[in-house]
């Protein structure tokens, strides 16, 4: 229990922000191979299907991705498998990622991010990555995704979106998806979410054009259940690569002890037969040994306690600054 | 909508205590928590990529290897911040890494428990000198917690510590709960237990064994350790290779939870299986909200299909402005004739309840199963309920 109080001025307090990352890989034998279907839960709905890193029926599985797929309104056909739901999956992704127009429309996913006409992709498939993989948000410029289009591979990635990113979605920030990092500018492929973690892809373009079996992408809007479509996204997969990152914010107090203060101590050992124990005799200097900062609020209750890895000499020759860093 | 305010006798805190149950099996150097077995992975031997027994901290890479499919791992960037991670040490931190370079670590990080064994005579040993305080501190609740004493000198005899992390059992282990046996073969030759809840494990089985009734050991609840210093034998003229080597030990508290990560190999003592039983503390703090109804209040909605569906509710026009004019409820009170129409009563139907902060922030949201019928002569008091 302190006894001396100091009041720290605010140029003694300073807020930091560290990022702290995590480098993500899903490979195609997580998505599909390894496990079979253990890994693949589908619901009696029948509107996304989830993936497992493990067999979900064990505890130890982390749901990774959620995989859909969905089209445009102005696409659908009544004859079309799961027309209504391919549409409530496009219409409920797009009014959360993309918004709605001042007229009150919901917009479509823009190929360039401008919402001044241009070319929309309006068959997509969604790749919702967990929050646990994407914490606070997928890192710009680190994401990569590999998949086998017939016989050759893609590699789908957000090239230059460090500096080359839209803002104008209400959930938040978005890059575009290239094929090249020499790609033009409007041949973007999809775009991905950074805060919500997730990626959209159009299906028009034949990048997900399978092999063995051979299938064409096109045939997912009119043939194939959502589930079916999202399963051959997972069987052309390679291998997918980002960083996530965590924002950790801190407050530093710096706690400056002067050459004339806290040179005395409370602690009942530091009396020895009413005398100092520190002092041989009356002239000598008063000594004592720092081990702990307590910070206390305007109320001198105690807040936080920071404890040193070792006791600190202090004397009337010497002046300290203790840094407490508080992580949120 | 409306606001009502909570006054101070509608809010209360209070702090549930949980006490989770664990239990740990030693057997053959393997460690085995809530009875759970070894499940062999596609890539892993033992899923969640930790052995068995352990706790995995961020439960990342559950059946993954670099080779198969890739680690999920943490990195930070060396800034101005300083930030780096613990397996770092400052000097590596100052020589080894730029500014700008990528600092990383690993996953998964695991806990579990752990065991020393101090012979008599052996004077390094750190990890006891370092709970001297704390032995001395809790003389209070038993002398046998005495750092040195007419009992023993901690510094010189024989003893055992096992070390639990605190993800095992939360703020503090509950007192009289701790529940340590010896099995020989399956046959139990001795149990330990804190029956006066003040932290002496005193051998309560067999009957009549040798040590019944002694205190082989002590407790530290909150820290996590038992110090266990119980010399006499278990069992009788039978030596086993409890240090993992020559001389054979006699079975005694001091060889208990022998193959706890304490580097004796597997199959040095084939007969000797270990079982640890506790609960553990785990408070929440719950913060109790009671929202009233009362009589003859709440009974409107801002619900649109409140009104009597077709009327004109507002004129939206850039050239005028218009007035709301005033609207019909919607009459839902149900008439107790056939085809006959009820008089009309003030009807809404509370289907949640909102919690704002002072700023009028919605800060939380509780639904009600299905929605409460409210009419001026009904009060109701919704309790709402929030844990920590």
């Amino acid at each position: 229990m302190a006894t001396v109080f100091k009041n720290l001025l605010s140029s003694d307090i300073a807020t930091t922000r560290t990022l702290l990352n995590e480098a993500i890989p899903i490979t195609g034998t997580i998505i599909s191979g390894t496990y079979g279907v253990q890994n693949i839960k589908n619901y009696a709905h029948g509107m996304f299907e989830s993936v497992y890193d493990y067999p979900y029926l064990s505890s130890s599985a982390n749901h990774i991705i959620d995989l859909t797929y969905g089209y445009a309104p102005e696409v659908s056909s009544s004859a079309y498998v799961q027309n209504d739901k391919k549409v409530n999956i496009y219409n409920q992704m797009s009014q959360v990622l993309v918004g709605y127009s001042p007229a009150g429309q919901i917009r479509q996913f823009d190929q360039d991010g401008s919402f001044t006409g241009g070319t929309k992709h309006k068959e997509c498939v969604f790749v919702n990555y967990a929050r646990l993989l994407t914490k606070d948000e997928i890192k710009k410029g680190s994401y990569s995704l590999v998949v086998n289009s017939g016989s050759s591979q893609v590699t789908v990635s957000d090239y230059g979106a460090q500096n080359e990113y839209r803002v104008n979605s209400p959930s938040g920030e978005y890059g575009i998806l290239y094929t090249s990092s020499l790609a033009a500018a409007g041949t973007g492929v999809g775009l991905l979410y950074y805060q919500a973690g997730i990626a959209v892809l159009t299906s028009s373009v034949g990048i997900f054009s399978g092999s063995s079996p051979a299938w064409d992408p096109s045939e997912w809007k009119s043939t194939y259940q959502i589930s079916g479509a999202a399963d051959c996204v997972r069987q052309v997969w390679e291998n997918n690569n980002f960083n996530n990152t965590t924002e950790l914010n801190s407050t530093i107090y710096f706690c400056r002890v002067n050459n004339n203060e806290f040179n005395y101590s409370s602690n009942p050992t530091y009396l020895s037969g009413s005398k100092i124990a520190t002092k041989n005799v009356s002239s000598d200097p008063s000594v004592s040994y720092i081990t702990t900062v307590g910070l206390y609020s305007a109320d001198n209750e105690l807040l936080a306690v920071a404890k040193l890895s070792e006791p600190l000499r202090k004397d009337q020759t010497n002046e300290l600054t203790l840094r407490v860093r508080l992580d949120y | 909508m409306s606001f009502r305010k909570f006054n101070k006798n509608d809010i209360f805190y209070n702090v549930i205590e949980t006490n989770p149950y664990v239990n740990i099996a030693i057997y053959d150097s393997q460690i085995y928590r809530q009875s759970r077995p070894q499940i062999a992975g596609a890539f892993v031997s033992s899923v969640p990529n930790a052995p068995t027994g352990f706790i995995s901290m961020y439960e990342m890479n559950v059946d993954r290897t670099s080779g198969s499919t890739g680690l999920i791992y943490p990195f930070v960037t060396k800034d101005g911040t300083l930030s780096n991670f613990r397996t770092i040490s400052t000097t590596e931190f100052n020589s080894d890494f730029a500014y700008g370079d990528v600092i990383s670590s690993s996953y998964p990080l695991t806990a579990a428990i752990s065991r020393e064994h101090f012979q008599e005579g052996v004077t390094s040993r750190p990890h006891i000198s370092a709970l001297r305080n704390t032995l001395n501190y809790n003389k209070y609740l038993s002398k046998h917690y005495a750092y040195s004493s007419s009992l023993g000198d901690k510094t010189t005899q024989a003893l055992t510590l096992i070390s639990l992390p605190s993800i095992f059992y939360g703020s503090t282990i509950k007192k009289g709960t701790v529940d340590l046996k010896f099995y020989i073969s399956g046959t139990l030759i001795g149990q330990l237990q804190d029956k006066n809840k003040n932290g002496e494990l005193i051998q309560v089985a067999p009957l009549g064994s040798t040590g019944s009734g002694s205190v082989a050991g002590v407790a530290l609840y909150k820290e996590g350790f038992f110090v266990l210093t119980g010399s006499w034998p278990l069992e009788v003229d039978h030596g086993r290779s409890y240090l993992g080597g020559a001389p054979d030990q006699t079975a005694s508290w001091l060889y208990y939870a022998v193959g706890a990560q304490d580097d004796i190999p597997a199959g040095s003592i084939p007969s000797s299986s270990y079982s640890m039983d506790f609960r553990g503390t785990n408070p929440i703090p719950t913060v109790t909200m009671l929202a009233h109804a009362p009589k003859g209040e709440v009974n409107f909605s801002a619900n649109p299909t409140f009104v009597e569906y077709g009327q004109v509710q507002a004129i939206n026009s850039s050239s005028m402005w218009v007035l709301e004019p005033d609207l019909i409820i919607k009459n839902t009170t149900k008439s107790p004739y056939v085809s006959g129409t009820a008089d009309f009563q003030k009807t809404t139907y509370i289907s949640k309840v909102g919690i704002y902060d002072e700023d009028r922030n919605l800060i939380g949201i509780a639904s009600v199963s299905k929605p409460v019928k409210k009419t001026e002569e009904r009060d109701f008091t919704f309790k709402l309920k929030m844990d920590f």
